[in-house]
Formats: C-alpha cells, structure tokens, sequence
C-alpha cells in the first residue's frame, strides 16, 4: 500500500517550471506541469543521488539538469535524455580499440500522484 | 625564486571514494562550474591526460593546459602547466607551478589529503608569493568542499562507504582500470594491509579556521545536499538512509 508523501495545492504549482516541494530534511519532491498533467518525481537523481531540485530546468525542451554531472532527464518520460559527457569525454577517445560505450538508461523514480479537491496528492 | 608548500586537512571519506571522486571527470565542470565550467580533452598518453580548462580566478576566467598524471593508487601530479592560448597576456607566463595531492587512509577509514604546490616565479613578484599560495589554498579548498558535499549526500542516501558508481561498466572514469585494480572487488589496495594503517588525524577540512570555509558551509553546502550541515560535535547520529529517496528503476548496468 502506498503511503501519502505530499499534499500540494494546486494554485503553487506553477506551468512549466521546475516545481520543488520540500517534505522535509530528507525528502523533496519534484512537480511537473505542462498545463494539462501533473507528474511527481524524486529529487534524487539515479546517476549518483544529485539533488536534482538544485538543477536547471528548460521549459522548452521539458527537461531537468542534474547540477552534478549535467545529466539532463526528461520531465516527460523521465527516461535519460541526454549525457553530454558523452562529447567531452568519450568521443575523444572513440576507436577501434576503445572499449563499447553505451548511454546508460537511468530513470528518474516516479512517484504517483492524483489531483483531490484542488490539491495534488504525491504517494510514496 | 622557489617557494613549495604544503595543504593538509582530513576528509571523511574512505580512501576509495576520494580517488573515484578526483577521477570522476563527468563532474568537474558542472558540481565545480562556480571554480571551472569550460575543459577539454587535447591528448592522453600512457598514464596521462592533457587538458585544456578555463578556471574563475578573481572574477576573471583563466584558461590553461596542464598535464595530469596518475600514479595508484592515490596520488595525482599535475605539471607542464601553460596559458590557453598561448598568446594571451596571463599569469602562466610569469608564474610555473606544479602540484602534487597524496591520499592515504586511516585507521578510522578517512582520508588524509596532502597538496603540494610548487611555485617558481621571478624575484620581483615576491610580494605576491603570500596572495598566490592563498589564491591557491582557496581554489583548493573550495573545491574539495564541493567534494564534501556531495560525499554528504550520497553517504546520506547510499552509505559512506558506497563507491559503487565509479565501478559501472558505463561510467567513464580517468584511469579507469588502474581505479578497478586498486579499488574494484578483488582490491590490490585493501588487500595490503600495511597501505590502510595511519594513526594521524589531521583537522577536518569542514573545521578549517578560514571565513570563506564558514560561508560555503552557512550558503553553498545546503544548495549542494537539500539539507543544512552540522558541526559534528552538535549532531547525534546520522539518520538512516530513507527507502523514499533511492531511485533503483530501469538501470542499464550491464557491460
């Protein structure tokens, strides 16, 4: 059974945006909206645990930076979207003999979430 | 005129993870982009690499080529150290400067950090000597602090002694086998016990008397964690890792 995590008012959640819903010391909770659906997501990125709530995000693009090591995720899909460490530190090194690379498939953890009564219930 | 010093201070942290984390290129220039956010690869040799990386000095940013050697199982030198371009008017010029970090680790699992900084520089700019060994000092520091955090934080969410992430098959590490060989599952290094058997105890570099230390920890170090630091004497014992936090969905560790 999943336990309620956060429950947010719908009015502080902000349209393309990189919305940042602190529970407490240990947990924050990461809102996207894109007019139409709400996704929760957790902060911690799946790469080495960044604070992903710290990162940059592009509204464009709908995507979120870890201030880490600039792995950018999709708010979307939550599926790793791009590692751009590929181009500084891989291709140099691209050969014959350099040993297989392939773009790990990291995913941010989804959390559920419902909308209630004008407010967004997060579970955990 | 020849001047050599030394920086010294401990860090909580298994020796393992501080030689991953100065290994781990995929960060230097996103967790340090206040200190460096430009670098690139120009050659590697044998047990070498040769950078180009622009560093924020004094609100000016300073681009330089250098050379990094690594030698296991802890210990980097960073040397042939030279103004990007070449043409531009630069400290570099005037100024040679090779560098030194040793770790070793104690018997209570952190990590002794000694960094020698060897300057050669004309007579004339001895006034300077004291403001460059401190810029030094500072940028030095600053950076390892940096480190602190994110250490913090993964300590926090995964253990202290996790250094599971430089192990992955897809995780681009410098000197990646020399790491595996000293620090992977079957380790040369914790296999000798004789290298893990120093008594001494450094101050902490979170203790370090210096203002801008205090400020890093007061501002930065929060933005670095999602939570705020505590001075160890005032903390009771760490929380356990939160099952909420972990992400463990869809990784692509296979080789």
């Amino acid at each position: 059974m999943q336990s309620s995590l956060a429950k947010i008012p719908l009015q502080r959640i902000e349209k393309d945006s990189l919305n940042r819903f602190t529970v407490d010391e240990s947990l924050t909770i990461l809102v996207f909206y894109d007019g139409t659906r709400y996704e929760a997501a957790s902060d911690v990125c799946p790469h080495m645990g960044g604070p992903l709530s710290q990162g940059r995000y592009c509204a464009r693009a709908r995507t979120v930076t870890c201030p880490w090591h600039g792995y950018v995720y999709s708010a979307e899909t939550m599926a790793l979207a791009e590692n751009p460490n590929e181009e500084i530190w891989i291709e140099p090194f691209a050969g014959a003999d350099a040993p297989a690379y392939r773009t790990p498939a990291y995913k941010l953890r989804r959390l559920a979430s419902r909308v209630e009564a004008g407010h967004l219930l997060v579970e955990g | 005129m020849k001047h050599a010093f030394d920086i010294r201070y401990e860090l909580d942290m298994p020796l393992a993870v501080a030689v991953g984390l100065y290994l781990d290129c995929e960060h230097y220039i996103f967790l340090h982009r206040a200190l460096s956010n430009r670098i690139k690869v120009l050659e590697t040799g044998a047990a070498y690499y040769k950078y180009r990386q622009s560093w924020n000095l004094f609100g000016v940013a300073f681009g330089q080529t250098y050379k990094c050697r690594y030698v296991a199982p802890a210990t980097f030198v960073n040397y042939d150290i030279e103004p990007a371009p070449r043409w531009l008017p630069s400290f570099h010029h005037l100024i040679k400067i090779r560098t030194t970090l040793s770790y070793s680790e104690t018997d209570r699992r952190t990590t002794l950090s000694r960094f020698t900084a060897e300057i050669e520089m004309p007579f004339w700019l001895a006034p300077l000597r004291d403001l460059v060994c401190r810029t030094i000092e500072r940028v030095k520091i600053l950076k390892d602090l940096e480190d602190v955090a994110m250490v913090d934080r993964r300590a926090r969410l995964f253990g202290r002694d996790d250094n599971s992430p430089f192990l992955r098959a897809h995780q681009f590490l410098l000197h990646k086998d020399e790491y595996l060989k000293s620090f992977g599952p079957n380790s040369e290094f914790y296999g000798d016990p004789s290298l893990v058997n120093r008594k001494e105890r450094w101050p902490d570099i979170k203790e370090l008397p210096h203002a801008y230390v205090r400020d890093f920890l007061a501002r930065t170090y929060p933005r670095f964690t999602n939570f705020p630091h505590r001075p160890r004497a005032a903390t009771a014992p760490a929380a356990p890792a939160d099952p909420r936090l972990a992400s463990t969905e869809t990784l692509n560790l296979r080789p």
